[in-house]
This record gives structure tokens, sequence and C-alpha cells, in this order.
């Protein structure tokens, strides 16, 4: 089973965008308190800043107990969206990126207990495939920039950041994805362009945080999510 | 009111003020014909914000001692730098623990009305442009400096992060004053001229940076600190 985490606008869906849903409370965790589940049609599906509000920012965001109530409630694997910032001058609003790779720029979040000396791809393969498919405006190749948050970045932060070679920037994939390795289960992203990044953006580039952000998030989750049960 | 932090007032009687990050030092006395409280950088960084809120000081200027990363910016230059490369790796990073808060805009990180004031009192040549890498705690390496202005960086200061940062949260007008390579009491009588020639009232958006904390928390920015402290007691 597929569990899929919702970022941006997660907490602005409802029933309606959710159809069939058994709700899995939150549970007790080795780690602290998870995030509430609920059991949809296909996919198990949990939102990161919590329900009905944005009620945490990225850094407030209790990965472990979250991955491992995922697993607890049957999760093989995790797809995730987000929101992000774009960089690259190639990126527009409501472009979407499945990144391949990251920089971590946060300070001191939990990451995993078992630092592995090796370098590898961040994402699963197979979920970057499946969510291409099923996003089919989404690019294929993107580093994502990981901000401390909650301030937003600094236009010389995101020039630098460029300069390192980052393609967006939000703040919520890190530690989530290595801890996601801890937890034995492979994950992969799509990053939606809610904006143009500090220094970047412009009363015509847009802003994007409403809750269709979110439906398109969920939707091509739960597509790629498909692709791969079927 | 401004508040001027990193630098001591002559005369003054010595004060304090409590806050619930901690107990904050200051003095009072004036600067170019204005009222200002002089506050050291000692302690939590989140005391010297609530303290300045407490005070009813809505603007700071931020005095640091600084190291030039550029051959042309030598001993003696003055800058009010535009821009801020965070290399910080500790402190706290927001008031707002634990909430969906604090998502600050930083575009741009700087009271514009006040750097430009700032501006005012220093010479014409003093790079209007400059970029200021905000140093972690320590001395810094050689390999740093050369990455850092790599990057972008012109000048390091130390303790810019995460005060700027939060002072931005608390929706404060703050731009830093940097002297390359002199005690920060140097800035005293360029601040008298400067200073000379502030708008009584900030015109500026810096007292809207923060939206989302006036409709949680309502716009005194006090019951902001109380409700802060009390979350991050409970941790």
């Amino acid at each position: 089973m597929i569990c899929i985490f919702g970022g941006t606008a997660a907490y602005h869906l409802t029933a309606v965008d959710f159809g069939v849903a058994e709700p899995l409370f939150a549970l007790e965790t080795p780690h602290g308190v998870a995030a509430p589940f609920l059991r949809l049609r296909d996919v198990l599906f949990t939102s990161r800043h919590g329900v009905n509000e944005l009620a945490r920012s990225a850094a407030f965001v209790n990965h472990r107990a979250n991955l491992w109530a995922a697993r607890a409630h049957g999760a093989s694997a995790v797809l995730s969206w987000n929101g992000v910032g774009a960089i690259s001058a190639r990126l527009r609003v409501g472009d979407q990126v499945v990144p391949h790779d990251l920089l971590d720029f946060t300070r001191g979040r939990a990451l995993p207990r078992q630092a592995l000396p090796e370098m590898r791809a961040p994402f699963w393969d197979v979920g970057r495939q499946a969510l291409l498919s099923a996003a089919l405006r989404a690019r294929e190749q993107g580093v994502y920039a990981c901000g401390e948050g909650p301030r937003l970045e600094t236009p010389a932060e995101i020039n630098a950041f460029e300069k390192m070679g980052a393609d967006v920037v939000g703040m919520t994939l890190v530690p989530e994805v290595f801890l996601a390795a801890e937890f034995g289960l492979p994950y992969a992203a799509l990053c939606i362009v809610t904006n143009l990044a500090a220094g970047r953006s412009t009363p015509e580039s847009g802003r994007r945080f409403g809750v269709e952000v979110g439906r398109e998030g969920l939707t091509a989750c739960r597509r790629a999510a498909a692709l791969m049960q079927s | 009111m401004i508040a001027i932090w990193g630098l001591a007032a002559e005369g003054g009687d010595p004060e304090a003020i409590e806050t619930p990050f901690g107990a904050v030092k200051f003095t009072r006395g004036a600067v170019g014909g204005r009222k200002a409280v002089f506050l050291k950088r000692n302690g939590d960084a989140r005391a010297r914000v609530a303290a300045t809120v407490e005070l009813d000081a809505q603007r700071v200027i931020a005095v640091f001692a600084a190291l030039s990363l550029r051959p042309e910016l030598s001993a003696g230059a003055v800058l009010t730098p535009v821009d801020v490369l965070d290399q910080t790796r500790s402190g706290p990073t927001t008031f707002f623990e634990g909430r969906g808060l604090g998502y600050v805009q930083m575009t741009p990180p700087f009271c514009p009305q006040l750097r430009a004031t700032l501006a005012s009192g220093l010479p014409a040549d003093a790079s209007a442009d400059a970029i200021v890498a905000a140093c972690p705690a320590r001395a810094i390496t050689l390999a740093e400096a050369r990455a850092w202005s790599a990057l972008g960086a012109d000048v390091a200061a130390w303790g810019l992060a995460p005060e700027w940062n939060l002072a931005r949260e608390l929706e404060r007008c703050y731009a830093p004053l940097l002297l390359v390579g002199e005690s920060t009491q140097a800035a005293l009588p360029l601040l008298e001229r400067a200073l000379q020639t502030v708008q009584p009232e900030p015109e500026c958006g810096c007292s809207r940076l923060n939206p989302g904390a006036h409709r949680a928390l309502g716009d005194e920015r006090r019951t902001w600190v109380q409700s802060c402290a009390a979350l991050a007691r409970d941790d």
C-alpha cells in the first residue's frame, strides 16, 4: 500500500476531495504523536502541516512519528507532494518537478539515527517514474534546496542556492526523505511551483496556495500509486 | 523610540527589563535628536527582540564590527548591506515554535526606509549593494570566507542571524550598520548625522510583515511574545 504525504494545501482538502475515507486516528508512536491518517479507497493519506488549517510549519512536523505510523498502518512506500518556489528561470508558477536530488540547508532537524557513509540518489526511481507518468506536465529533473524556514529565503540566499545547483526551494523534504530510508520506505516527491523564489517573483508572476494545489498533488500521487499497484 | 543594538550609549543609567526569554540590560539616550534605547548583544536574541517590543521601539539599528571578504573593502569601510546570506546553524530560528506561523517574506530582508536613512549618513562611495554573510558564533575559516564570497557575500558579521529574522518576525524595521575592522563605537558620530533626517514615524511595510500572526493572535505584538513563550515552555 502506498501512503501519500500531503504538503502545501493538503489542509484545505475536504471529504469531497478524498471520496471514500476511513479515518485512522493519530497514533502514539515511540517518536511522539503522529498526524492522523486516512485510509482512502486505494491509498493511505496524511497531511504534514495539519488538518483543516496550517497548524505547524515544516520544522515542527514530526516526520519520524509520521513515518512510523505510515508503516504501522500498512504503508510499503511513500509518495508526497510539496509546494516550492522556483529558482530556475525555466520554471513558472503552476509547473511541476519530480526532483532527482536535493541540497540540505536546514539547521538541526531530526536526522536519521544511523548516519550512512554513502552517497546515493535520495529519491526512489520507480516512484519518480510513476509520478512522471501521472503528472504529464512534470519535469523529470530537478534539484530541491531545503531551507530551514519558517522565514522565506532572502534573494541573496536564492542566488547562492542557484549557484550551487538548485532549481526549486522548499522547507519540508529534509529530514523526511532520509528518515523514510531509515524506516525502509521507498520515497518519491512531486514539487508543485507555488511562487517564484525570493528576488525572482513579480506581481505578474503569481502565487498559488489555494485548495487547487492540494487537489493537484493528491490527484497526481493517487494516479501514480494506481499505476504502480496495477 | 529607536533601538540601537550592539552599541553602548554615552552616559545613561543602566536599566533592565524582564522578558519571557530572559532579562535584558539597556540604557536610554538620544541620537541625532531622537530618543533611543541601547541594547548590548548578549543572551537570547528572542529576549532582545521582546525587550525592544516592550520598550515600544519599532526601529532597530543593528551595529556590527565586520570582516571584509573583498580586497576593495578595507578597514574603516562602513556599510549598510542590502541582503544577507545566513550561514548560522544554531540558535532559535523562530518565535513561533510548533505552529504554522512565521512565514515572513525577506524581500527585502532589511527595512528599506531605515537603510536609506543610514545610507544618508554614509560617504557617497559606501557600497550600496553589499551582501553580508551572517557567521556562526565561532571564527570562520579562510575556505569559508572564499566560499561565501563566491556565493555573493562581500562582508561577514557575527550575531546578525538569528536576531535579524527574529526581529522581522515581530515586524521590527531592522537595518544593519557594518563597520569593517573597527569598534562599533565608531558608529556613534555617523548615527548622530544620519538620524537627523529620520522620518518621525516609519512609512514602510515592516509593520505588516507577519500577516499570519495578526490573523491568529491579533495586532498586539506583546501578546505574540507571551503566547510564543508559553508554547516554548511546554516543549
